[in-house]
């Protein structure tokens, strides 16, 4: 994504899109806002403290899980943290405090209050202007505190004011060196530790930021006043003997009641705490019994009324014989149905009656399922299967229990683990998918909010960390990027696409680097984004693949002289019509379409070859892998739509016409999404993802996880999701109650209307005087805003589908070429052929001027369709324009070329016939004889309702039906600018009314016959109608379930009906006599205790779904509530089971 | 201590440098139209008469002038911002008006013209209006399309130019205009009829168009006087280049002495409180040399007064340099005073 930025800027300048904007004041508050707002597991060292708050300004890289020190520095200790970041600019290599001259402002401004420490954590002050520096110095002088995090300043840190004996409170740790500055103190710390993810490092964490909070409250001056020490003797202790801890204390205690607290836990293992006793004057022990072995922290405070007065914290070991000397797992990883196996291993010498008990562990330490033999010295096996309902992490926990296992952790002597991951991909449900993954020591806390906020893939180069196994996330590698370098002499670097043994090498060491990624779960595997898409070059390799090219497009060699003007006489002559000119840009000029063209068509076709080694590469490693790119692609000329559709496995281009290609002729298991999150506020980032939805799309995709400034990403610094996103967050809940999934099984309608994309026709639109008639893409923009405009739906067939016969006549009734000027003769056979057997075809200006190679014809290949005859190609004539009575238009581009034969013409423009319809075999061919980009829009509040009814009589030649809903406005009249888009699912029919822009509206939706109607949206039943109310808010898309029937009760079932803890639950789902498929959000409670880990999807029809409801055995025993919600209605259904 | 304090000024003033880029930081004194303005697409009505002429375009990624030019004029009353741009066009031929629904993505399609507007000149929220040759018409505040304005536009194509007229009402924008305020503005220009795709801007722009810091700056009926008194304005985010009045020469002349008069007052100031921190210096061998070099910012000021004063006209490019020059030298000693608080205070730690 680095490379967006040059994207963007030609987006920005073409389209008005996301670009450079000055940050005011209040987005940079937003940005670097420090909330509480996500908590996360720490301990309240100090939080409520006796002693006084103490105001925080921090200093640090605004980018990735840096930020969010602060919070935790807020949660544990009684601090008010304000934030000044560091940060890279988007998209650009440079850095800069964080919004440029009004961030610099801002910082000043803060600077200007009082603070009691200066925190610098991961950058000094070297990019601080001599004025900012001086702000921060001239209190530290003064009595502040200042505190470097990995960093330091020797020009303030000086050796002759360095404390020598450090103070009690940052001697233990220890925390770092500590100085004076003037009246102020000063500490400089290490950086942070480096803690990868495992269950117990967020424990490791706490200490650590304990220690920062001692330094910044020492820095401060607001250091406890009473200090305390705990005594654990010899710090290394049996597991089965009892532990004395003693605490003792001095100094002043402000607050009333005072008492002592005691905390004993290990990092992964039991958290202890001991009884809380009133604090005497004098020392006094607590005793801990027996200890799993493992290294532990004794923690210890006093408090009083007041707050917590001060605390301590010290470490102890705890060891046994016997031990778990390991956990070997013959497989680190395994698809369902495979097993989990391998060996424990005990040490030391086992008690008669000990048990050793390997067990597997979700993240949430729930004990998935257990085996339990006699401990033994040495090894013992264990194997289980692999269910489909295990997470993607799970922990193979091998422990050692002398009393019946049960009474944790007092009788576990030891253990010890390995992890394994079970390789899952999320396919079939509708997922939401982010660039990038947290790093650093916080990277699990930001895992865990994506997880949390809707996020289920996530992409990036390499290979995904163990966390993302823990939450569940399936991984989309980004294992290259396809461009095109070359050298001097036009070769292709590193290599040619088509040099075959250098492909073979390439793609298959590429493979074997991405073997952890497949074991982990590969939704789609990438290869990149802004990729070029098409290429070629001089090498004799590529000249060899372009004959075959040839000869298999073409068939003989006369066909290719034919076209090309040439006269070879042997396919070794074929190549290029002039050395070294790779695009054919010769023959582009000398107007040598043809040769120019099927250069042009091979380099798309080159690129997909290219895109085939990668995908076979990584098929051999993963017999399941889907491989192809994002973020790249244009509608425009140059990419072949549908060959890119057919030969990849996933294409996510950014949001453009190709996502209504992708979506007509694409298999509906082949992953589609567009790229989103270029700009900040709720409203356009809404219609980004309404519009994803409504266009088909199984996935949102947002750049990036983190991100600040221009763009924001899914998480702001502090780990909330942004405000933003939190509003997209619930705008769009019903999407993952069930809607998404339930689109993903449903089918998006077309009205029986096929809208031509002809590859051919991209480029020859772009030669002579193509380009005074407006865009290729423009001419299918307009036809799609008239169809959808008239509330009709339609789908895409291609050139190459009538090729190879796959155009399904029957399915259809309208065929609309949108500047279709280059066609092949089978194509136009095909077209001759649905028209004559009844249908009707409805094109724009210059129909099949140019063959299917960008030839120019004589005569147009479907002049007797339309009953016209062209005089030859010329520019456009734009002017005043007459299409039928009483209408006249102020511009419109007319070709002045045609003339009238057998058809009928309506409307004139300069005396040139504007609309020609032709009787041909059993159907119609309608002629709109001007672009139709030119004419009015049909969604603008100004364009005459003449113009709509015109093409909706034209539309009605092909024999449509009313549009299957209408939508009037309060007026009664059309209501404008809304996209209805139906879905059919079984009998129910799914509808969406999407605005993408423009303002807030009532409609009244008007049904042909009365049917129950649900709002989606509300769950609210707006009863048994054939009219209702819709209120249409720009950039979101309301959605309405029409059923024959109201919507009935499920049957939710569980059986049996009291399971055992450690077995599997069936629970199934169905509705009797359900006319199409259901969405159920299946959540359940233990109590009144929420489960997250039961909270899932369920699509289900009249026939009975069943799913899994996994007990582990150490859940808690009694009612369990499963409730599964409607998706139509938001009707509950729930039954109870009694867990034993 | 002082010893420290005047080796970090001698450095700071040795190596103090301008930030950002050196693009020329446009002014346009906007005259008030006066009378009923038409839009008609003809720029015929006596207020543009009035209008100075500006142009100079230049490649969007690069301070080059492009070919083929664009003229632009501004003018204003208290309902509407008025634009009037002519954009020279060889193949007037190719030119086609094609016409596209209200903020259409498509109209950056063509042949358009895109202004923005700063109005409260805050660099932060502005407006954009895109409108190519069919006078359809794009706009938003910033890049929000949802926002629109009740803007007026209308265009004419003569022999060997395209023309636009557009009347943006202030009120849309959340405005009252009054005479002396300085308004953020740029005008840029699509063209899609050449060989290569063209992009040029009146006022240069870095990355792209939405760039409000360094968009150009028309103020509202001013008099010289006025125009000399906003140089805080014109350099707000950082502008470091040279100020390019546009307008006739009298008024160019009188608005870069004003401008050249208080700066130069600025930097004298600022110079007399670093000499009254060096009459203290118990350093006589640094002291010496950053005495040398203060001489020389006295000298080269001297220079400039006696210019100033002289009420000679000067050539703009002369009035460039010097005030460009001044507010450099500004920056400088800014830092220089920061540097030696700085310096002092950490010989105190």
């Amino acid at each position: 994504m680095s490379r967006l930025i040059a994207t963007l800027t030609m987006i920005a300048l073409i389209a008005a899109a996301p670009c450079l904007l000055a940050q005011d004041r209040a987005e940079l508050e937003v940005d670097h806002a420090m909330t509480l707002d996500y908590p996360t597991p720490h301990t309240d060292w100090a939080q409520p403290y006796a002693g006084e708050p103490t105001r925080v300004l921090l200093f640090c890289d605004g980018r990735g899980t840096n930020p969010r020190v602060g919070v935790e520095l807020m949660q544990r200790f009684d601090v008010e943290l304000e934030a000044v970041f560091w940060a890279r600019i988007v998209d650009s290599p440079d850095t800069h405090w964080h919004g440029g001259e009004v961030g610099e402002q801002r910082m000043l401004d803060l600077l200007e209050q009082d603070w009691d420490c200066f925190l610098f954590y991961g950058i000094g002050m070297d990019n601080m202007s001599s004025e900012q520096q001086y702000k921060v110095l001239k209190p530290v002088t003064e009595g502040a505190g200042l505190v470097f995090v990995g960093v330091g300043d020797d020009r303030v840190l000086k050796d002759a004011n360095q404390i020598a004996d450090l103070p009690p409170i940052l001697a233990r740790g220890p925390v770092g060196e500590a100085w004076t500055v003037g009246q102020g103190r000063a500490v400089r710390m290490p950086w942070r530790p480096e803690i990868d993810y495992y269950e117990g490092w967020e424990v490791d964490y706490d200490y650590w930021a304990e220690q920062l909070g001692r330094a910044v409250l020492w820095a401060a001056g607001h250091e406890p006043q009473a200090t305390m020490t705990l005594d654990v003797g010899p710090a290394h202790f049996d597991w089965n003997v009892t532990k004395n801890i003693t605490l003792d204390h001095a100094g002043t205690i402000v607050g009333d009641n005072p008492r002592a607290r005691l905390r004993v836990r290990r990092a992964g293992g039991p958290s202890i705490d001991l009884q809380e006793r009133p604090l005497q004057p004098r020392a006094f022990t607590w005793q801990v019994g027996s200890l799993p072995a493992g290294d532990y922290h004794a923690d210890a405070w006093i408090v009083s009324d007041a707050g917590v007065e001060t605390w301590t914290s010290t470490p102890f070991t705890v060891t046994s014989d016997p031990r778990v000397g390991g956990v070997l797992l013959d497989s680190d990883w395994g698809e369902v149905g495979d097993r989990i196996s391998g060996r424990a291993i005990v040490e030391g010498a086992p008690g008669p009656d000990d048990r050793l008990r390997v067990g597997l562990f979700d993240r949430r330490g729930r004990l998935l399922a257990q085996q339990t033999t006699p401990a033994a010295a040495g090894e013992t096996r264990f194997q289980f299967g692999i269910e489909p309902w295990m997470p993607m992490l799970v922990r193979v926990d091998a422990a050692l229990f002398r009393n019946p296992p049960g009474d944790e952790p007092a009788s576990v002597i030891d253990s010890a683990y390995a992890y394994c991951r079970v390789t899952q991909r999320h396919r079939g449900r509708f997922n939401f998918l982010i660039w990038d993954t947290p790093s650093g020591t916080l990277a699990p806390y930001a895992e865990q909010s994506l997880a949390e906020h809707s996020v289920t893939l996530q992409l990036k180069s390499g290979n995904p960390p163990l966390m993302l196994s823990a939450f569940d996330i399936a991984w989309v590698p980004y294992t290259t990027r396809i461009m095109t370098p070359k050298t001097e002499d036009g070769i292709m670097e590193p290599f040619c696409w088509n040099d075959e043994a250098a492909v073979q090498a390439h793609v298959q060491a590429k493979a074997e680097d991405y073997i952890p990624a497949r074991q982990h779960g590969v939704f789609v595997w990438s290869l990149g984004d802004e990729v070029t898409t098409t290429g070629s070059c001089l090498s004799p390799y590529c000249a060899e693949a372009y004959r075959g090219y040839l000869q298999e497009v073409y068939g003989d060699l006369d066909a290719l002289n034919a076209s090309w003007g040439t006269d070879f006489t042997d396919w070794a002559q074929v190549g290029l019509s002039r050395e070294g000119d790779n695009e054919e840009a010769n023959s582009l000029a000398e107007g040598n379409y043809p040769r120019w063209f099927d250069r042009q068509a091979f380099q798309s076709w080159n690129f997909v070859q290219f895109c085939r080694a990668y995908a076979e590469a990584y098929s051999a490693i993963d017999p399941l892998a889907r491989t192809g790119f994002e973020g790249a692609g244009r509608f425009s000329a140059g990419d072949d739509l549908d060959l890119i559709i057919r030969s990849n496995g996933f294409w996510s281009p950014y949001p453009g016409v190709a996502d209504e290609v992708i979506r007509s002729i694409a298999p509906r298991d082949f992953p589609r999404s567009n790229w989103m999150g270029y700009t900040k506020d709720a409203d356009s980032l809404l219609a980004k993802y309404w519009r994803m939805v409504t266009r088909g799309c199984d996935a949102v995709w947002w750049w990036r996880w983190d991100c600040i400034g221009r763009f924001h990403g899914w998480l702001a610094p502090d780990l909330r999701p942004f405000p933003a996103v939190a509003e997209i967050l619930e705008d769009t809940q019903f999407v993952r109650d069930g809607l998404g999934d339930l689109l993903l099984h449903s089918e998006m309608l077309d009205d029986g209307i096929a809208m031509l994309y002809s590859y051919p026709s991209t480029f020859a639109c772009e030669v002579e005087d193509g380009p005074g008639y407006g865009s290729y893409e423009s001419a299918h923009v307009a036809f799609h805003n008239i169809v959808r405009d008239l509330g009709y739906q339609f789908r895409y067939v291609t050139d190459r589908m009538m090729r190879l016969g796959e155009f399904e006549a029957d399915r259809y009734r309208l065929l609309i070429l949108p500047r279709i000027e280059a066609l092949g003769p089978e194509e136009a056979q095909v077209i001759r052929d649905f028209v004559a057997g009844g249908g009707v075809v409805i094109a724009d200006v210059r129909p099949a001027i140019y063959d299917g190679h960008c030839k120019p014809l004589a005569q147009g290949l479907l002049d007797e369709v339309f009953g016209i005859s062209t005089s030859g190609r010329a520019a456009a004539a734009v002017g005043p324009a007459e299409p039928a009575d009483g209408m006249t238009l102020e511009s419109l581009a007319v070709d002045p070329t045609v003339t009238v034969t057998t058809g009928v013409a309506r409307g004139e423009a300069d005396g040139v016939p504007l609309i020609i319809t032709n009787r041909f075999g059993d159907g119609a061919a309608v002629l709109l004889n001007f672009t139709a980009a030119s004419l009015p829009p049909l969604g603008v509040a100004d364009t005459p309702a003449a113009v709509a009814d015109l093409m909706l009589d034209l539309i009605g030649r092909a024999g449509e039906h009313p549009p299957a809903m209408r939508l009037r406005t309060a007026d009664g009249d059309r209501l404008r600018n809304i996209e209805v888009t139906r879905w059919q699912d079984g009998d129910i029919q799914i509808v969406s009314l999407f605005r993408q822009s423009g303002s807030r509206e009532t409609a009244t939706v008007v049904l042909p016959a009365a049917r129950h109607v649900y709002d989606l949206r509300t769950g609210e039943h707006l009863g048994e109608t054939a009219r209702f109310q819709a209120e249409v808010v720009p950039c979101r898309a309301g959605f309405f379930a029409l059923t024959g029937l109201p919507v009935a009760t499920p049957d939710l079932r569980v059986e049996p009906a009291s399971p055992a803890r450690g077995t599997v639950a069936t629970a199934s789902i169905s509705v009797a006599g359900a006319e199409g498929l259901h969405a159920f959000k299946v959540t359940a409670r233990a109590g009144d205790a929420p489960l997250d880990w039961l909270d899932q999807v369920v699509i289900a029809g009249a026939e009975p779904v069943e799913f899994a409801v996994p007990l582990a055995y150490n859940d808690p025993a009694g009612e369990y509530t499963i409730t599964a919600r409607e998706l139509f209605s938001r009707g509950d259904t729930s039954t109870t089971v009694n867990v034993q | 201590m002082r010893a420290m304090t005047v080796g970090l000024i001698a450095l700071a003033l040795v190596t103090a440098c301008h930030a950002g880029d050196q693009y020329d930081i446009k002014v346009y004194p906007c005259p008030r139209a006066g009378g009923a303005i038409t839009i008609d697409g003809v720029l015929d009505e006596a207020a543009w008469r009035r209008a100075p002429l500006s142009g100079d375009f230049t490649f969007y990624n690069k301070p080059e002038l492009i070919e083929p030019q664009t003229a632009l004029r501004m003018t204003w009353d208290d309902g509407h911002l008025y634009f009037g741009v002519v954009c020279t066009e060889p193949r007037l031929d190719k030119l086609t008006q094609v016409g596209h629904a209200r903020d259409a993505r498509e109209v950056f399609h063509g042949e358009t013209i895109e202004i923005f507007v700063d109005p409260d000149h805050d660099q932060g929220l502005y407006y954009q209006f895109g409108i190519n040759a069919a006078a359809s018409i794009y706009d938003s505040v910033r890049t929000d399309p949802s926002w629109s304005a009740d803007v007026q536009a209308a265009t004419s194509v003569g022999e060997d130019a395209w023309t636009l007229e557009v009347a943006i009402p202030w009120a849309d924008m959340g405005w009252a205009p009054e005479a002396g305020q300085v308004v953020g503005v740029n005008v840029c220009r699509d063209r899609y009829l050449g060989a290569d795709r063209q992009w040029s801007n009146w006022s240069q722009t870095a990355a792209n168009f939405h760039d409000p810091a360094r968009f150009g700056h028309a103020v509202l009926s001013p008099d010289a006087m006025r125009l000399g008194e906003l140089e805080a304005e014109y350099r707000k985010g950082g502008r470091t280049g040279p100020i390019v009045f546009e307008g006739p020469p009298a008024l160019v002349d009188a608005a870069y002495r004003a401008l050249a008069r208080r700066s130069l007052d600025h930097s004298a100031e600022l110079l007399a409180g670093i000499e009254g921190a060096l009459a203290h210096d118990e350093q006589q061998g640094a002291s010496e040399e950053l005495t040398r070099r203060i001489a020389a910012y006295r000298t080269e000021l001297s220079g400039f007064a006696d210019q100033i004063e002289a009420g000679e006209p000067l050539p703009p490019d002369a009035w460039r340099q010097m005030t460009a020059r001044l507010a450099g030298m500004r920056s400088e000693l800014d830092r220089v005073i920061w540097e030696a608080r700085l310096a002092a205070l950490i010989s105190t730690i």
